[in-house]
C-alpha cells in the first residue's frame, strides 16, 4: 500500500529533540507541493517522553507523526531497522534527511535495506517534465549536479544543512500521532558507549565555541585567564598567526587562511583587529561577537555584537559574571532540594 | 587476515579547471579519493603492527585505472585489482556496490574498509550498500579503530562537535574511514617502497555478472553552476550593490550592534547574547 506522504526524520538526541527537526519539519511542507501535494509528515524514534515536543512541530506544518517507541540505544542501525519496517508498510512518496552525521548514516542504511535511490546532500528540489531532480553541490562545491531517482518514488535523499532553516507554517496544525513499536531483532554491532572529546583535545573544526586570541595580548600570564574563560564556556582557544608566533597557542590553534577554518556557531576573538587573512577563516561561523578595545576594527563588521573595552578588564569582568551565576543557581537548587 | 580496500578514482580538484559553458571537467588528473587514501593509510599501519593482506579494489577504466592503482601499490598495498567491463560505464554507487559485492564474494576479506565520502559527487552511502548487500555488520565515519586480535574491532565513529559513539563489532565487517582518521603516507619517488611498488603486478578482472541487477538507482541529468539555496530570510533584491556585497562576503551589514561602557556591564551583555544560543 503506498500512500502520498513526504517524511522528515526528527532526530532526537539525549532525550531532546535535535536542532534540525524544526527546520526538516518546515521542509518537507515546503517540498510537499513538488511532490504532488503530498502530506507532509514526521518519523520519530527514541524514547515516547516527548510527545509534547513532537506536537509543538505542528507550527512547522507537520500533519501527522509516525513515533516509534524505542528504549535505546539509538543507533543510526537500529533507527534505520525500526524506520524501514514502517517505511515499507505505508510507503510514503519521500523520505528526507537532514545531513547530521547520525541521520545520513540512517538515510544510507534505510536506502540500503529497501534498495531505492539515494541522493545525498541535496540543496533543492524542482520538477522537469514531471520528474522529480534534486540539485546537490559537486566537484567540491564547484559546480551543481542535477540528480534524478530513476526509478522514481519513493525517494530517499538528505538535506544540506546549509539549505534548511526552520521558517513557520503560519498557522497551527495539530499534528495527528500514530505510535508504533519496534522490537530490535539481530542488530549486528554492539553498541559500547556515546562520549564526547575533552576540550584540550577537541579540534578547532568541530569546535561549538571558540575563543581566539591575537596581537592584542601582550602579557603571557594572561593565557591562564583565557583558559578558565574558556573552561567556563566550553569553548576551545585558538589563536591568529601572531599570536602563534608569540607562543600563546600552540601552532595546530591557529585559525586563519594558513592554519585552521572553523564553522563554529560562537567565535570569540579576543584582540584581535580582524585582518582579510584571519576573517576568511571565520566566514563560515553563526556569531561572532568580538572584544576589541579599538571600535573601528574591521572585526566588528563581522559581529552581531561586540564589546569595545580592554581585555584586560572584561575578561575577569565575564568569569566574575559567570561565576555569580553559577552561585545563584546552585542557591536556588539547594532551596528546591527536599 | 586479509582487508579489501574500495578506491575511487577523482579529478585533482587542485589542477582541473571547470568549463564555464558546458560545465565539463578540463585538464583532468585523476587521483584517489581523499578518505579512501586515509582507508588505504589505515590498513597500512594494520598491516605493520598486525600483519595482514591490503588487498585495493577500484572499478575503473585501463587507462585512469594503471596510475591510480600503482599509486596504491606503492603506498604498499600487496595486491590491486581493476574492475572493468564496458556495461560499468556510467555506473552510480548502487551499481557499483552490487560489482563490488560480486568481487568481495570471490575475494572473501575479513574486513572492508572504503571512504566515508566521495568528494566529487559527495556519495555517502557506498559502505553501507556494500554491507548490506554481503550481510555483514557496518560502522561508518570513524576517526579511529582498535584491532582486538583477529575476530573483534572497536571502532570510534565522529559525530557533529566532537561527539563519538563506540561500537564494537565481529569481523568480518564493513568499516568506512573518515578522512580525519590520519595522514596518509608519503612515499618518496625510488625510494625502497616505491620501486617495490613498482614491480608488483596490476590484476584485471571482468566478474561474472550473470543474474545480478545491476542496474542505476540514480542519474545525473545535468551538470549546471553552482546554484545555493534562496532562503526566505535572507533577501537580496532591493540592496544596492556594496550591502549586497557585504551580505555576501558574510559580514553583518548595518544590524550590528557595539557595545561601549563598564566591564561588568559588557560581560554580563556578552554572556546574554552567548546564551542565546544554546547548543
Amino acid at each position: 500500500m503506498s500512500v502520498n506522504e513526504v517524511w522528515a526524520f526528527l532526530e532526537q538526541r539525549n532525550g531532546k529533540l535535535h536542532g534540525t527537526a524544526s527546520s526538516i519539519a518546515a521542509e518537507v511542507r515546503r517540498d510537499s507541493r513538488i511532490f504532488d501535494g503530498a502530506v507532509p509528515c514526521g518519523v520519530y524514534f527514541g524514547p515516547p517522553s516527548l510527545l509534547r515536543e513532537l506536537r509543538n512541530l505542528g507550527v512547522y506544518g507537520l500533519e501527522k507523526i509516525y513515533c516509534i517507541e524505542h528504549g535505546g540505544p539509538y543507533t543510526p542501525a537500529a533507527i534505520a531497522a525500526g524506520i524501514s519496517e514502517v517505511f515499507g508498510r505505508e510507503g510514503p512518496t519521500a523520505a528526507l534527511f537532514a545531513a547530521t552525521p547520525t541521520a545520513s548514516e540512517v538515510a544510507g542504511r534505510l536506502a540500503a535495506r529497501v534498495g531505492i535511490g539515494f541522493i545525498s546532500q541535496c540543496v533543492d528540489f524542482e520538477l522537469r517534465k514531471g520528474v522529480l531532480v534534486a540539485r546537490k553541490p559537486i566537484y567540491m562545491d564547484k559546480a551543481s549536479g542535477y540528480f534524478a531517482w530513476k526509478q522514481g518514488p519513493p525517494c530517499i535523499a538528505t538535506i544540506h544543512l546549509d539549505s534548511l532553516e526552520a521558517a513557520e507554517a503560519g498557522e497551527n496544525v495539530e499534528p495527528m500521532i500514530v505510535l508504533e513499536r519496534y522490537q530490535e531483532t539481530g542488530l549486528k554491532t554492539e553498541f559500547l558507549k556515546r562520549w564526547k572529546v575533552p576540550l584540550s583535545e577537541l579540534e578547532l573544526k568541530e569546535a561549538r565555541v571558540v575563543i581566539g586570541i591575537g596581537g592584542g595580548l601582550d602579557k603571557k600570564e594572561f593565557m591562564d585567564e583565557i583558559y578558565s574563560l574558556a573552561e567556563y564556556l566550553e569553548a576551545v582557544v585558538g589563536g591568529s598567526r601572531v599570536a602563534v608566533f608569540l607562543n600563546y597557542v600552540p601552532l595546530d590553534r591557529q585559525i586563519g587562511a594558513t592554519g585552521s577554518f572553523i564553522d563554529a556557531d560562537i567565535y570569540i576573538p579576543i584582540g584581535i583587529s580582524g585582518s582579510s587573512r584571519h576573517t576568511v577563516a571565520i566566514k563560515d561561523v553563526k556569531h561572532v561577537i568580538p572584544i576589541n578595545k579599538n571600535k573601528e576594527a574591521p572585526i566588528f563588521k563581522f559581529a552581531e555584537f561586540g564589546v569595545v573595552g580592554d581585555l584586560y578588564e572584561l575578561v575577569p569582568a565575564i568569569i566574575e559574571y559567570i561565576r555569580k551565576i553559577r552561585r545563584i543557581v546552585s542557591e536556588d537548587e539547594s532551596r528546591h532540594m527536599p | 587476515m586479509k582487508v579489501g580496500i574500495c578506491l575511487k578514482a577523482v579529478p585533482d580538484f587542485n589542477q582541473a579547471e571547470i568549463d564555464p559553458n558546458s560545465f565539463g571537467l578540463k585538464r583532468e588528473r585523476w587521483v584517489i579519493n581523499p578518505p579512501d587514501m586515509s582507508a588505504v593509510e589505515e590498513c597500512l599501519k594494520m598491516k605493520e603492527a598486525c600483519g595482514c593482506e591490503a588487498i585495493v579494489v577500484s572499478i575503473i577504466p585501463p587507462d585512469t585505472g594503471e596510475f591510480i592503482l600503482r599509486r596504491a601499490l606503492i603506498l604498499g598495498a600487496d595486491r590491486a585489482i581493476g574492475v572493468w567491463d564496458s556495461s560499468f560505464e556510467g555506473a552510480d554507487t548502487y551499481a557499483k556496490s552490487v560489482i563490488l559485492g560480486r568481487v568481495f564474494q570471490e575475494i572473501a576479506p575479513d574486513m572492508i574498509l572504503c571512504g566515508s565520502r566521495s568528494i566529487d559527487t559527495s556519495s555517502e552511502v557506498m559502505g553501507m550498500l556494500l554491507a548490506e548487500n554481503l550481510n555483514l555488520p557496518v560502522v561508518c565515519g570513524v576517526i579511529s579503530l582498535e584491532c582486538e586480535g583477529k575476530e573483534e574491532i572497536i571502532a570510534h565513529k565522529k559525530l557533529e562537535r566532537g561527539g563519538r559513539e563506540t561500537y564494537r563489532c565481529r569481523l568480518p565487517a564493513v568499516i568506512t574511514v573518515d578522512q580525519d582518521i590520519n595522514e596518509p603516507r608519503y612515499v618518496a619517488c625510488f625510494s625502497r617502497s616505491f620501486r617495490k611498488g613498482m614491480k608488483k603486478p596490476i590484476e584485471r578482472i571482468k566478474p561474472d555478472m550473470r543474474n545480478l541487477d545491476y542496474s542505476n538507482r540514480t542519474e545525473r541529468v545535468e551538470v549546471g553552476q553552482l546554484k545555493p539555496r534562496t532562503k526566505t530570510g535572507k533577501k537580496l533584491d532591493g540592496l544596492s550593490v556594496t550591502e549586497m556585497m557585504r551580505v555576501l562576503r558574510g559580514e553583518s551589514g548595518s544590524k550590528k550592534e557595539l557595545f561601549q561602557g563598564p566591564p561588568s556591564e559588557g560581560a554580563r551583555r556578552l554572556i546574554e547574547k552567548i546564551s542565546e544560543n544554546p547548543g
